[in-house]
């Protein structure tokens, strides 16, 4: 494919089955006072887009995410999931959320269920045969690296195997979005290269749309297609920035020019929003 | 790899080892702790020359327990003990979990209903015993009654504590997946509060145990309690002791039966160790 789909005049493939912000705002009430969280915000992101949300903590990063994943409701404004809106009133509508899957900085992993059935809990939920889920939960455990435990316990298993379990979790009922809240911020600085490699090859094998939360520059621009810097208090975006270097990425891309201009700016921004706020 | 490989396996054995000594050790010093003490007994009643009405020799303590054993009469007292503690224990867990489960959920009931929690459980629950005797009579009714409010309490306070104590994290993931009310309890509340529950049970059976034990001294012709209170008033002291005897293997017999409930039900948890 030569052409982009940002470059078409009317997106709508894209509009239809990105995530798409409009005037969205998260205050929350603190003793007798207003806090902001989130200013108003617009933002929109593309089909097949893998962008990553980064900023200093309390830049309401986290906060933008769990409203994304429904798990908090905004104050103001709209979030609108292929094109529906994910609330109506104050209930959630169940179809767009079934789109969405989500991540967490720990692997959340149910104790009392083995690998496998952890993988197929959302299936589960849905009502999806036993045979079913099997074959998908070994499926997603192939896909990221993890067939030989699906009969494990969770505490049997390393933090960055549980994460792999965690993601094979998120992707279990096939959603076009893949919401991930500082996913790999739990662990080892090795362990966290590989699994950034595992994402790009997840992502470029399932197509998924992907929102990543991070505070770690080298993460961002190794992963993003964009990079939303945020600032806090209250948080808002501060600016957008592209990253075009070419796929699949390699972890010596981080030796590029590019790579490390982009990240030079990044750095600088957020040196002077740290010395700002 | 295999440099960094070698001292990890080898460490896994070493404890491994330990681990089989340390569940060896008991089968060893219990019978020989056992024995000490029964020795220290028959010495104390040899050098003192006790009357066998204030203690009995350890041997006829043994006979009188054989007599027992050998008495299907003493069996049924056994089986009325063991019935009454089962029945009122189950009620209690019922019940317990019940309201744990809904004290847990919702922070008004648990505001609300906080006042009464504690003054029922302040109050020495076999005080009501004369009460439920006036009710429901000498028979079996009133020994479970006492059995079920004994055990309920631990129950329920181990009940919610288990549904508070719920991850934030684990609860994120199911709201995440809209799961419904019933599904968050199901899949989430009930098997994250079951170590809980558990030890609830550890602790509840043992008070029904003692509930019905109790209940039986007060009224009635029936169980183990009232066996020990007629080997009193007889002066049967080495059958008073045998009746103890009974009851504590009794009381070992519903323990190992909990035990095996924690073994069955979280194979996942901590407290499986191994």
């Amino acid at each position: 494919m030569d052409f982009d789909l940002r470059d078409l005049r009317v997106p709508k493939e894209a509009v239809l089955a990105g995530v798409a912000m409009t005037g969205l705002e998260k205050w929350y009430d603190v003793s007798e006072s207003r806090v902001q969280a989130l200013a108003e915000t617009n933002l929109t992101i593309e089909k097949g887009e893998l962008v990553v949300l980064l900023g200093p903590s309390g830049c309401g990063k986290t906060t933008l995410l769990r409203m994304i994943g429904g798990l908090i409701a905004p104050t103001h404004g709209e979030i609108a999931v292929g094109g529906k809106p994910l609330w109506k009133g104050s209930t959630k509508q169940a179809d767009v959320l079934s789109d969405l899957g989500f991540v967490f900085q720990d692997a959340n992993l149910f104790p009392w269920l083995n690998i496998e059935d952890n993988i197929a809990l959302p299936l589960e939920l849905r009502g999806v045969g036993q045979a079913e889920r099997r074959a998908k939960a070994r499926e997603l455990a192939e896909l990221v690296g993890i067939e030989g435990f699906v009969k494990r316990w969770p505490k049997e298993l390393s933090g960055g195997m549980r994460q792999r379990a965690a993601i094979a979790r998120a992707l279990s009922c096939d959603p076009s979005i893949l919401l991930m809240d500082e996913p790999f911020g739990a662990l080892d600085a090795l362990t966290r290269d590989t699994m950034n490699l595992e994402l790009q090859k997840i992502w470029l094998a399932t197509g998924k749309t992907i929102v990543l939360v991070t505070h770690s520059i080298s993460e961002a621009v190794f992963l993003a297609d964009r990079i939303v810097l945020l600032s806090p208090r209250p948080g808002r975006v501060d600016r957008i920035v592209n990253v075009d270097l070419p796929r699949p990425r390699s972890l010596d891309v981080q030796a590029l020019p590019k790579f490390q201009d982009i990240a030079l700016e990044l750095r600088h921004r957020l040196g002077s929003i740290h010395q700002e706020y | 790899m295999t440099t960094l490989d070698v001292p990890v396996v080898s460490r896994g054995a070493t404890r491994k080892k330990s681990v089989s000594r340390e569940t060896l050790l008991p089968w060893i010093t219990t019978p020989l702790l056992l024995g000490i003490l029964i020795a220290l007994w028959q010495a104390y009643i040899v050098i003192t020359d006790l009357s066998p009405f204030i203690l009995p020799r350890p041997a006829a303590v043994w006979f009188a327990w054989l007599d027992l054993v050998r008495s299907p009469r003493a069996w049924w007292h056994t089986w009325m003990t063991a019935y009454a503690t089962l029945l009122g224990f189950a009620y209690g867990l019922v019940v317990g979990v019940g309201f744990g489960v809904i004290l847990g959920r919702f922070r008004w009931v648990e505001v609300t209903l906080n006042p009464f929690i504690i003054g029922t459980q302040v109050l020495p629950k076999v005080a009501l015993l004369p009460l439920f005797v006036v009710w429901f009579g000498f028979g079996i009714t009133s020994k479970v009654l006492v059995a079920a409010i004994l055990s309920f309490f631990p129950i329920l306070t181990n009940t919610v504590l288990g549904v508070k104590s719920v991850e934030a994290g684990h609860r994120d993931v199911m709201t995440a997946l809209n799961a419904t009310s019933w599904q968050i309890f199901s899949r989430l509340e009930y098997p994250s509060s079951l170590p809980y529950i558990l030890t609830g049970v550890e602790v509840g059976v043992v008070l029904a145990i003692i509930g019905a034990i109790v209940g039986e001294y007060l009224g009635g012709n029936a169980g183990l309690g009232f066996m020990l209170v007629s080997r009193m008033n007889n002066f049967e002291t080495a059958g008073l002791f045998a009746v103890i005897v009974q009851m504590t293997l009794l009381g070992f017999a519903f323990y190992f039966a909990v035990r095996a409930l924690r073994r069955f039900f979280i194979p996942w948890h901590q407290s499986q160790a191994g």
